[in-house]
């Protein structure tokens, strides 16, 4: 059970000039700002939690004059849709955010890779850009940003399918190591962060590392903005404090009659009633880009769980067989089950087969489909067999 | 430049008929001269040929030939009309010193570069779990009814093709779709039948 009850923090949103919190970081050593990150225990708001002081300075200790930062805009995680409201509310501050990086690792060029859904928002977006690039020029700072767009492909969220697809290819994920920090865009040592992670930093600059770790547990620091959907009367965007358990969540968002979350999008995992107590939002527990689904008892999980990967099938990008495969056989097999061709023993091997995607996929997506497939599978078999 | 390409052409001008460009092609015939819609295929095709030239050069210029201006240039050529022809990407290629195949296997990575015809306007119904679970089914019947095309399909006149995509991002407010780059979003059929209303009156 945890301490933290649902609070509402207010760090994102909060209106912000970009230029007092700047002059005060150009005052510092880069050294000094990424140590504040490190303290803030800031870890990554895309969903894969790494410390973001760390990947800082792994990134200005690399050696070249051609270092960039990428600004990972590319949200498409089902369920999750925060960065497209800070984004429309905020861009100064990811701006703001992209600089102090900058500063910290030596970079003189930034990119803001943009799905093209959110292609509406270009314009709001270079008007911004243009004063950004007016105020870096008045006070002295070499950095520009420029946008990039992406074009309907989920994988390009991955930081590597993502440098790719700048670099004007196929958007199919690299082999790691080497990592960014060490070859990243271009093959150049590059900081890749989150819409939210970049907001943050801002926010740790200009309150401190310790007003941020207050906030949140050990393992999980601060808060994070959370999209909820599904079966609730408030759905929205909400920045919380990180930490809280499933169950907290629920008695606030939920219907009434939550049978189910899906923490973390259709990468996720599935949270069935009776675990709501013991599991905890956060990295300790489970982690999420902040994508928060709730389902009711009138929802048939197998209905879900074969949107889920029709999704991975669809969005996979084919390049290795453990995932291009795993997915397809993954959806016919359930497919197999509901329909009586296959027994539903099938399913076993199917969460074997499963289990080895997790380890045998080249990325972050083909080893996330388990994570869907196993927590539904073993928490509601019989709507998945009959 | 015309003229020299094309026999007996004193002008060449693009017009727009009903939203989609068609070419008028004045020839001159005997002492007077007259306008006619070219019939021959071949004559058309090298036309569309020189045409794709033009757009393509600009949409370089404007980008620039290195690899990493690739998938700009693309998206440059698609928000015109919606698809990426094989013209397009033969013309990109020779322009930016790729292999053809090369530039096909690109587009065709990304489902916003389509590679089959498209109508003016493409609507993209989310099919994700939270659209699906806010009534997705009954928005997408209702396009088709309105417009009287299935999914993947393109309306005979050119104007509106419906396909489905993935999580665009407005679960909060299911269910959703983009026609073009405009989302629309807490539909019902009732609602999504007045967008296509306007979509068809005015545009």
């Amino acid at each position: 059970m945890s301490k933290i009850p649902v609070q509402r923090v207010d760090l994102i949103f909060e209106k912000i000039t970009c230029k007092e919190i700047f002059e005060k970081v150009l005052q510092s050593k880069p050294e000094e700002i990424i140590q504040s990150v490190i303290d803030s225990g800031l870890k990554g708001r895309g969903g894969a939690g790494f410390p973001t002081g760390l990947k800082w300075q792994f990134a200005a200790r690399e050696k070249g004059d051609d270092k960039y930062i990428v600004c990972n805009a590319d949200e498409g995680e089902p369920g999750t849709f925060k960065d497209r409201e800070i984004l429309d509310e905020v861009p100064e501050k990811v701006f703001c955010g992209m600089a102090i990086a900058s500063l910290a690792i030596g970079a003189k060029i930034g990119y803001i890779y943009l799905r093209g859904e959110y292609k509406f928002l270009v314009p709001k977006l270079e008007s911004k850009l243009a004063d950004f690039h007016q105020l870096m020029k008045d006070l002295g700072h070499d950095f520009r940003i420029e946008l990039r767009l992406g074009s309907g492909a989920y994988i390009c969220g991955e930081e590597s399918a993502l440098f790719e697809s700048i670099e004007g290819r196929r958007g199919e994920p690299r082999n790691k190591p080497p990592y960014p920090t060490k070859s990243g865009l271009f093959h150049k040592p590059t900081c890749i962060n989150n819409v939210e992670t970049l907001v943050y930093a801002v926010m740790i600059q200009k309150y401190g590392a310790m007003h941020f770790r207050e906030l949140g547990t050990k393992d999980s620091r601060g808060s994070k903005v959370f999209s909820v959907s599904g079966d609730t009367p408030t759905a929205g965007i909400y920045e919380l404090e990180l930490g809280m358990s499933v169950r907290e969540f629920v008695d606030v968002f939920g219907d009434g009659d939550t049978k189910a979350v899906q923490v973390g999008g259709a990468a996720g995992f599935c949270v069935p009633r009776k675990r709501f107590d013991e599991t905890i939002i956060g990295f300790e527990g489970v982690p999420t880009g902040g994508s928060m689904k709730l389902f009711n008892s009138s929802r048939s999980m197998y209905n879900v769980l074969h949107n889920y990967l029709d999704f991975f099938a669809e969005e996979s990008c084919g390049q290795c067989t453990p995932c291009r495969v795993g997915c397809q056989q993954l959806l016919k097999g359930i497919e197999a089950v509901k329909k009586g061709e296959k027994s539903h023993k099938y399913l076993d091997e199917l969460v074997k087969l499963a289990a080895t995607m997790k380890i045998a996929a080249k990325c972050g997506l083909g080893q996330s489909v388990g994570n869907a497939f196993s927590s539904i599978v073993e928490n509601f078999k019989e709507e998945i067999i009959y | 430049m015309f003229a020299k390409t094309l026999p007996a052409v004193t002008e060449i001008t693009i017009k727009k008929l009903y939203s989609f460009p068609v070419i008028v092609i004045q020839f001159t015939k005997g002492k007077s001269d007259s306008i006619t819609f070219v019939k021959s295929f071949n004559v058309l095709k090298k036309t569309a040929m020189i045409i794709n030239e033009e757009l393509v050069k600009e949409a370089v210029k404007k980008h620039g030939s290195s690899r990493a201006a690739l998938i700009p240039v693309l998206q440059e050529l698609v928000a015109g009309k919606n698809y990426l022809s094989d013209l397009d990407m033969v013309e990109v290629a020779r322009e930016m010193n790729l292999s053809a195949a090369d530039v096909y296997g690109t587009a065709t990575f990304y489902s916003f570069l389509d590679t089959r015809p498209r109508g003016k306007y493409v609507i993209r119904v989310c099919k994700t779990i939270s659209c699906s679970m806010k009534g997705k089914n009954s928005i997408l019947a209702t396009i088709e009814e309105t417009l009287k095309i299935k999914l993947g399909e393109t309306t005979a006149d050119r104007k509106f093709s419906l396909l489905e995509t993935n999580c665009i991002g407005w679960c909060h407010k299911a269910p959703a779709i983009l026609i073009n780059d405009e989302p629309y979003t807490e539909l019902t059929p009732q609602k999504v039948t007045e967008v296509l209303r306007e979509y068809i009156k005015n545009k």
